[in-house]
């Protein structure tokens, strides 16, 4: 039983490890190459399990032929006017021609092939990227759509991704057979030399706008001051000399009726006598009379002194 | 004497094994650039030397053993009295124990300093670097490393095992230290195989395995030393059987197993009083524990062909034997598939809401440091991950519009994230998870790399104050929109369900201090003039200063309402009074005028009584509340004094008082 069971152990052990030697798998998404001596096969695209010799007869070289995705460095380019910019772009890549591939990458493996490849493109990128930004750009104020960038002046991505693409497409597939499927930007910055300079000028426009602000605040704040001081005035000084209109209107209205009164002046100041005398007679008055007059003429017996006073009216 | 049985042949051959191990690791190490390799080509370095001394040791005791049996011949033909002494005419055994005393020391202090330098060497130059770069570790070459570690696997187990139980059975104590090495650099050989296997999958296993090996190998080193130490206080006693120095019984423990049985059956049979080590389980534990491991790993790799596939997860059978379509989408359940590694299943999440940054990632809450946690976020005190690595290359900062004619550029920190959700299956043209996300290597990093783009570019084209406070739900919507636009055009597969443009903020850092000047250790040099002030309170300055100004037009306001009331009740007023004069002349003008016209016609037809009467009923009605004092004494000449002062008024005095009642 005990030698059974390490048989089975070792049989299987054994057919994996001998799987691993006189077999492989090609994935539907990888493209193979068997090295037979230092020789290398033709492209097995079909995907399934293939039989092979073991190292060092032969080896095995496999590749994703998915797209790849590979990112740049953040590094300074420089524009036209000797100015620079900090950029990064990415690019998406995939083997077209396989044969091509193989033979004008290096590598002890697959991976150090792909590697390579990527190192390869990287190359061709970077020197494309920064021919492309060179033309357009001046320095990275030239990437803000700003007051101060003109519309068409300012650096399209789209064109700018298009145009590289278009050149370094065409070398990556003569030079790899590899097709790069698209570049995009994906980064645009200020060189880290210039940060203090950038920092400095947003500190600058801020301290001097909320200084503009104040100033224009306390402005407007005195303006409304002295517009409602400036009405008021100007209202009552209104209202004034419409009171004065007001009242010559009405001392005009009474001389109508004065002048009607002036026909029998006699009674019009009698009247106007008793209704002072009435008026200014009030209570808590204290008057010394003398029997001459009012009624108290009569206190000398029943001549009264009125009909005197009437007889010299 | 005691006779040791000796086998120069074996340990001739297990010295060749061993050279062979050496070279053989060190070509893979060098090859493959594995760190456990190197780990086991110090082991096989060691085994070397074991291996050399051993022999060495071997042919010293065989001499002597040759040398004691002619001396024994030559006393039982000579006469009774020697010649010579016995120490003067045993050359052999004086060099043997010449090298056990000089000799073994001298192994073992180099075998010590092997252990050190390799522990040094293997830590600082393989181990540390692959620490760093763990998440992207990969063995160069694995079919090789596996072909070769499986091949000195096999040759080193049937040598070792065939040399250890041989050196055990005949007691060939010699010949044991440098089997046990050799059997042991066969199972380290297997350890590097599994560790190749997996690295297909996990390269990291590489670095971990490794790092066991090397406390495995400071052990031995330990171990070393100690036994070093321990052999300076042994007591010598002539005849007795020396300790070699340069045999580690780990190394034997690691490389038998089964005497770990045996001291562990002393230990129980001291422990429970009784035979523990004789009992049928012991004894079946013991002979089957092999047996037992080994099914374990049959079970385990027979394991491989279940698949379980959890809710909301997906999964996607690649069968490597198959031809042509090779892929298919697991649903959630049970599956059964070809064993590794002829199969594989790759689990995505199609269906899970995914998130990353764009910009400065957040800290997860057990990164924040203590002195942040439960404190509001402010500008002025930024956190989040490598923010000194990204401020120093100025990734930190995206460069938006200034809004401001005569300043080229804004900078500003952000961190956006961005949530998105893989198609399980594509609709119309969208394209989902097979037919779109699959199609690339890395879709997730391509992801980002589209959502920074969109994100730069919207930053590029708008200001500050656009994004920060009048355009935000502008620009998220647009931002949405954008990406998902991108996401498209590359049929990715992905749906992108939110952007926040919540965490953006000016930069915490003054111009002053936002890059490290060399110069600054260079006092003599002169610095350029700066601004110290942080550019997000620079940036607060004209939020406070439009604060200030909107409270003082608030104020101004107030007053000029103040004003306009009063101008409003000044003005009516004046108006009113000149309208009630008006009226009150008028109309007295008037009511004059009408008692004139009305006394007119009696004051004519009867002029005496008319204007008497009328003057008598007015004084009658004017005197009537007046006090009154009339003098009517005519031709005297009076004095009289009047108390003009009204010390009550008039009237009060007739209030009556209530008398108080009668008990």
């Amino acid at each position: 039983m005990k030698k059974i069971v390490n048989i089975i152990i070792f049989g299987l052990l054994l057919l994996i490890f001998g799987s691993y030697m006189f077999t492989f798998q090609v994935r539907q998404d990888e493209i193979a190459f068997v090295n037979h001596l230092g020789k290398n096969s033709e492209p097995i695209i079909e995907s399934g399990l293939k039989p092979k010799w073991p190292w060092p007869i032969q080896r095995v070289y496999k590749f994703d032929k998915r797209i790849h995705v590979k990112t740049t460095r953040y590094d300074q380019v420089m524009t036209q006017n000797g100015k620079s910019v900090m950029m990064q772009f990415y690019f998406g890549w995939k083997i077209e021609n396989p044969s091509a591939f193989m033979s004008n990458t290096s590598g002890s493996d697959s991976a150090a092939r792909m590697k390579d490849a990527e190192k390869q493109l990287l190359v061709i990128v970077d020197a494309e990227k920064n021919n492309q930004v060179n033309m357009v750009a001046t320095s990275f104020g030239s990437f803000i759509q700003g007051e101060g960038v003109e519309g068409e002046s300012r650096v399209d991505f789209d064109k700018l991704e298009k145009a590289i693409l278009d050149k370094a497409n065409s070398k990556a597939e003569a030079n790899l057979g590899v097709e790069i499927k698209f570049v995009g930007i994906r980064k645009v910055g200020v060189p880290q030399g210039s940060l203090d300079v950038v920092l400095e000028a947003m500190v600058t426009q801020w301290t001097s706008k909320s200084e503009t602000e104040i100033h224009i605040g306390q402005q407007e704040a005195d303006a409304i001051r002295a517009k409602a001081r400036n009405d008021k005035e100007t209202a009552l000084q209104k209202a004034r000399a419409e009171a004065k209109t007001t009242l010559a209107a009405a001392q005009a209205d009474a001389l109508q009726q004065f002048k009607l009164m002036e026909q029998d002046p006699q009674l019009a100041a009698f009247l106007m006598q008793l209704e002072a005398l009435e008026k200014s007679v009030k209570k808590q008055t204290t008057l010394i009379l003398d029997d001459s007059m009012g009624p108290f003429g009569l206190l000398r017996g029943l001549e009264s002194p009125l009909k005197k006073d009437q007889s010299k009216q | 004497m005691v006779t040791d049985k000796i086998d120069r042949r074996g340990g001739l051959w297990n010295l060749l094994i061993t050279l062979l191990g050496v070279g053989g690791s060190v070509a893979l190490a060098v090859a493959t650039s594995s760190v456990t390799t190197y780990v086991i080509a110090a082991f096989m370095v060691l085994g070397l030397v074991v291996a050399v001394a051993s022999l060495l040791h071997m042919q010293l005791r065989e001499r002597e053993q040759m040398e004691a049996r002619e001396l024994e011949e030559i006393q039982q033909g000579a006469t009774a009295e020697a010649l010579f002494e016995e120490g003067q005419v045993l050359p052999a055994k004086r060099s043997r124990e010449q090298f056990e005393k000089w000799g073994m020391p001298s192994v073992a202090i180099v075998m010590l300093g092997l252990q050190v330098y390799g522990i040094y060497y293997i830590y600082t130059k393989r181990l540390s670097p692959a620490f760093e770069t763990i998440d992207s570790w990969i063995i160069i070459d694995p079919s090789k490393a596996l072909f070769g570690a499986a091949l000195m696997g096999l040759i080193f187990f049937l040598r070792g095992q065939f040399a250890s139980n041989l050196a055990r059975i005949e007691k060939q104590r010699f010949l044991q230290p440098a089997s046990d090495y050799i059997l042991f650099g066969a199972y380290l050989n297997f350890i590097l195989a599994a560790v190749v296997a997996v690295s297909y999958k996990d390269g990291s296993v590489d670095v971990y395995v490794a790092t066991g090996l090397i406390i495995l190998l400071g052990v031995a080193a330990v171990e070393n030393l100690l036994g070093m130490i321990f052999e300076i206080y042994r007591p010598r006693v002539s005849g007795r059987q020396s300790r070699l120095l340069y045999q580690s019984r780990l190394i034997g423990l690691v490389a038998k197993p089964e005497n770990l049985f045996t001291t562990a059956g002393q230990i129980l049979d001291y422990q429970f009083g009784f035979k523990v080590s004789e009992t049928w389980g012991y004894q079946f534990l013991r002979e089957r524990l092999g047996v037992i491991i080994g099914l374990q790993i049959i079970i385990l790799w027979l394991s491989t062909t279940i698949v379980v596939i959890e809710p909301s997860v997906r999964g996607r059978l690649v069968d490597g034997a198959r031809e042509g379509q090779q892929a298919t989408l697991l649903e959630p359940g049970i599956h059964l598939k070809l064993p590794w590694p002829f199969a594989s299943v790759e689990r995505f999440y199609p269906d899970q809401v995914h998130t990353f940054h764009v910009g400065l990632e957040p800290l997860a809450e057990e990164e924040i440091p203590p002195q942040f946690l439960d404190r509001p976020g402010l500008w002025l005190e930024p956190n989040g991950k490598d923010y000194e690595s990204k401020k120093k290359t100025g990734e930190l900062f995206f460069l938006i519009g200034s809004g401001d004619q005569k300043v080229e550029a804004n900078l500003m920190v952000a961190s956006v994230p961005v949530q998105y959700r893989i198609r399980s299956v594509g609709d119309g043209e969208l394209k989902g998870l097979e037919d779109g996300w699959l199609r690339f290597s890395d879709p997730e990093q391509l992801l980002k790399n589209i959502a920074t783009r969109e994100v730069v570019n919207y930053f590029l084209n708008h200001d500050f104050e656009e994004l920060l406070i009048k355009g935000r739900k502008t620009a998220q919507e647009t931002l949405v929109k954008n990406i998902q636009d991108q996401v498209n055009d590359r049929n990715l597969g992905v749906e992108i369900l939110f952007v926040g443009v919540a965490s953006l903020r000016p930069p915490a850092e003054s111009p002053q201090n936002v890059i490290e000047r060399a110069d600054a250790a260079n006092p003599g040099q002169e610095q350029p003039e700066l601004n110290s002030m942080p550019v997000a309170a620079a940036f607060e300055g004209p939020v406070s200063a439009g604060l200030m100004s909107r409270m003082n037009k608030f104020s101004a306001e107030q007053e000029s309402l103040r004003l306009s009331a009063e101008r409003t009740n000044e003005v009516g007023i004046i108006q009113y009074n000149a309208k009630v004069t008006s009226d009150l002349l008028r109309m007295e003008a008037k009511s004059r005028f009408q008692r004139q016209a009305g006394s007119q016609e009696p004051f004519k037809q009867a002029s005496n009584v008319y204007p008497l009467w009328l003057y008598l009923t007015t004084f009658e009605r004017a005197v009537e509340n007046t006090r009154k004092f009339v003098v009517a004494a005519p031709n005297h000449e009076l004095e009289v004094d009047l108390d003009l002062h009204e010390a009550i008024r008039r009237g009060m005095t007739d209030i009556k008082v209530p008398t108080p009642k009668k008990k």
